[in-house]
């Protein structure tokens, strides 16, 4: 209630200001909605178990984001403030009964979010519900993923200045959101650590005080942040052979990075380091060891080539706001992955996800190269080609900067080769062929060394202006784990609003472990204007959606799907 | 903010971080029961195992450890010989907000719930047991088993009473200890040498007990199972455990089967 109270004294404080400016004020947003009706009850499924919300027909994730905008029309010198506008944000989730395989305390709903932003000259301050990233985002990375569940931001403030060109300047602090508590006491409320976490952050642009480098087009920057976490003392408790014991936490931690990037003549270089203090969390099985992190980059770019070769180790580097929190919630920062993002479906059925209290080194190494038009290998309209190679292995000792060579310590190698032609006016074809290899037992805490061959052919043509033809053709093939996969997809594109779309997969199975199945998503999706509406019908194996290293478990699901969202 | 950001860093040296201390356990108190979710694709199960049997040491009797293998959750599944998952198991699991993507090894002390629900990480159990270590029971129960080796029948009589009469439920589980089976292990190799401890192989009653009122003068009851062969009978005991209304346990036992 007080939540709500808030926001309407927010709204109209905007609308006032505007009124009486005579400035523009104008509303934003967004309304999502992704459904699913079961066709079976959720308890029936094989990985899932009977859930609170058992009992209802319908799974739904539902957003509601609304934004009120206050520009100033005056020149903002003119009165001395300085303030260009005014934003006020807030989003309302209903997720009482949410899709399959979030968190259970995702479940919840209410404001999810309330924030005020005011821009001025010099910067921004922001007081409310902040996101924002240090760098790469090795210290400090709150933001928003929605297919994940995933809502990390501060509840404080944040004040980003930029008291003089080449100087950025960011400081925020709060305490972080933790999903819901709106089935205990407090109805209609959020759930947040009680403890606080703040941070500060440094970009000095080393181009903009040399003018030789402005001239000649090179960007040198530095920088540097410093996060550090408050929580209160705990009481934990271990028991030795020789009696009692209770942890000596510490209340302060404390993480520093510094970084350096260099752009010049299509060269991009960057590199990274991050330290962080002593950490004992249940994650890291309080450990009193400090985390680090070194990121290397390397690229260049130019019309028709682009190369990049890249690095990075990490070590005891999971940073969250509670030492015993676990699972998705409640983390500050997010490593970069150095595994590509597949977007094939069976491409993306072994997904890698950073190992954060292990440590792993990782590297990756790209080529994407482009033959012209009218030349021998590009043929009449261009084809590209791109080679790409990622492989993670763990560290051979805890601490270690080595390798960890031994067969358990290949963690996720993904080498693919990629071809892309526009073979006629109106038909493009891509072939891809992919090796990955997937330690399950590291990854997902089960299963075996998993190595499979994947082949893709995907069509488009062009068949008039008002209807477009796709097509997929997928195989996989492994001898571990749930055996070979074939898949079929095809998706036609109506009058430039409708697309219809089929998808089919069989998986041969594997044994008794693993039964062979059927799985398959029709749907029909509308688009118009702002709205797009999307029905169909799916069953879909379990398996893992990740983004930027981090997955989600999908349990296995069949129904009627329902999608709709709407953006203004 | 500057200042606190100066100050914001504390670091513990490496012969600060333990701390001794006194942990008073009544052994005239009651006895708590600590469940295991555990399951033998989980690779930091073992370290929860190690830490339950340093509590089962440290408290004796006043700890009863039971280990739950649930079904709906991935890290018991996919190889039958080593099936030790129960229906019991599911349900408490399920009913304490366990599901295919709770993060394992997880626990629960006493069937009670807090702030943050009802699963708690391995690292606070030694934590949760020493904040109710002291507390009374006002109400008791005694179980015996008695096994008949020709009918592989057993016979459980479980006395109970209360200091004050009380309406509760009582539960009888069948554990069994010590057995040998694979294990995916912190190191990431598979031990077929491992020993699963305290599984909880099923309820012999409802789920949540019977309906009983405990009264002040002892009342003993009675129950018969049939034992199956494949549990070694040596390792197998009986938990008795009381219950309030609210499902919470208020006091336990164990006996082996005699």
């Amino acid at each position: 209630m007080k939540d709500r109270r808030g926001y309407m004294v927010l709204l109209l404080c905007c609308m006032a200001i505007g009124l009486w400016a005579h400035d523009t004020v104008y509303v934003s947003g967004g309304i999502q909605h992704d459904g699913l009706f079961p066709t079976q009850p959720v308890s029936t499924y094989r990985t899932t178990p009977r859930a609170p919300w058992a009992k209802i027909d319908h799974l739904s994730n539902n957003y509601i984001d609304l934004s009120v905008h206050y520009l100033r029309m005056k020149d903002s010198e003119e009165d001395g403030s300085h303030l260009r506008g005014i934003q006020a944000d807030t989003r309302i989730e209903l997720n009482q009964w949410p899709l399959l395989g979030y968190e259970p305390g995702f479940a919840g709903h209410g404001i999810g979010r309330l924030s005020l932003k005011a821009d001025f000259d010099w910067g921004s301050v922001s007081i409310g519900d902040v996101y924002g990233q240090f760098g790469s985002g090795m210290l400090l990375n709150l933001y928003e993923n929605r297919d994940l569940g995933i809502d990390n931001y501060l509840r404080g403030a944040k004040l980003d200045v930029m008291p003089y060109r080449g100087i950025r300047l960011m400081a925020i602090g709060g305490k972080q959101r933790r999903y819901w508590n709106c089935y205990e006491d407090r109805a209609w409320g959020w759930n947040y650590t009680q403890d606080a976490a703040m941070g500060v952050n440094m970009e000095l642009g080393i181009h903009d005080f040399v003018p030789y480098m402005h001239q000649e087009g090179i960007h040198l920057s530095v920088g540097g942040s410093y996060v550090s976490k408050y929580e209160h003392d705990d009481t934990l408790l271990v028991y030795q052979p020789d009696g009692w014991y209770r942890y000596n936490l510490p209340r302060w931690v404390g993480a520093g990075e510094v970084r350096a990037s260099l752009q010049a003549k299509g060269w991009d270089a960057l590199v990274e380091y991050a330290y962080k203090a002593n950490d004992p969390t249940a994650e890291n099985g309080m450990s009193y060891r400090p985390g680090q992190a070194l990121l290397l980059s390397l690229s260049y770019s130019r019309k028709g080539l682009a190369v990049l070769a890249q690095a990075k180790h990490s070590d005891n580097m999971s940073f969250r706001s509670s030492r015993n929190q676990r699972g998705l919630a409640g983390r500050l920062n997010l490593l970069p992955v150095f595994t590509p993002q597949q977007t094939y479906s069976l491409a993306a059925i072994y997904p890698y996800a950073t190992q954060y209290a292990t440590g792993e080194w990782a590297f990756q190494a790209e080529l994407r190269y482009t033959w012209g038009k009218k030349t021998k290998m590009g043929g009449k309209y261009g084809t590209t080609l791109k080679l790409s190679a990622a492989h993670v292995r763990g560290l051979r000792n805890e601490g270690s900067w080595a390798v960890d060579m031994t067969a358990n310590g290949e963690y996720y190698t993904d080498v693919n080769i990629e071809l892309n032609k526009r073979v006629t006016r109106n038909w493009w074809t891509t072939a891809m062929l992919l090796y990955q290899a997937y330690n399950q037992q590291v990854i997902v805490g089960k299963g075996s060394m998993v190595r499979a061959g994947i082949a893709v052919w995907e069509n488009k043509v062009k068949i008039t202006d008002q209807f477009t033809l796709r097509n997929e053709l997928q195989y996989l093939y492994t001898r571990q784990d749930a055996g070979q996969w074939l898949s079929l997809l095809l998706e036609l594109d109506l009058w430039q609003c409708l697309t219809v779309s089929g998808e089919y997969s069989y998986n041969a199975g594997n044994g008794s472990e693993h039964p062979s199945g059927h799985y398959y998503t029709v749907a029909a999706a509308y688009t118009r204007d702002a709205h797009r509406l999307s029905i169909g019908y799916t069953k879909n194996n379990d398996g893992y959606n990740c983004a930027g290293g981090v997955c989600r478990y999908m349990p296995e699901q069949e129904g009627v799907t329902m999608s709709y969202s709407f953006n203004w | 903010m500057a200042a606190a950001l100066l100050a914001g860093c504390e670091v513990i040296g490496e012969n600060e971080r333990l701390i001794p201390t006194a942990v008073d356990i009544d052994a005239a108190g009651k006895a708590h029961v600590l469940i295991e979710y555990t399951g033998f694709r989980c690779v930091n199960c073992p370290k929860a195992a190690e830490v339950a049997e340093s509590l089962h040491q440290a408290y004796g009797e006043q700890l009863i450890v039971v280990a739950m293998h649930p079904a709906s959750n991935p890290f018991t599944q996919g190889v039958a010989e080593y099936d030790y998952t129960s229906p019991a198991a599911d349900i408490y699991y399920s009913d304490m907000g366990g599901n295919a993507t709770t993060a394992f090894p997880t626990g629960n002390l006493n069937m009670q719930s807090d702030a943050d629900g009802y699963l708690h990480d391995y690292s606070l159990w030694p934590t949760m047991l020493a904040a109710v270590a002291g507390e009374k029971a006002g109400v008791f129960v005694h179980p015996e088993a008695t096994l008949d080796e020709s009918t592989h029948q057993v016979t459980v009589r479980t006395t109970c009473y209360a200091e004050q009469p009380y309406d509760g439920n009582l539960l009888l589980w069948l554990v069994e200890d010590s057995i040998q089976g694979a294990q995916l292990m912190p190191d990431g190799t598979v031990s077929t040498q491992y020993y699963h401890r305290h599984v909880l192989r099923q309820a012999l009653t409802e789920p949540y007990g019977q309906t009983l009122a405990f009264a002040v003068q002892p009342a003993t009851h009675e129950l018969q199972f049939t034992l199956p062969e494949q549990y070694n009978r040596a390792h197998c005991s009986i938990v008795a455990v009381a219950l309030n209304d609210n499902n919470e346990i208020i006091n336990a036992r164990q006996t082996p089967i005699q």
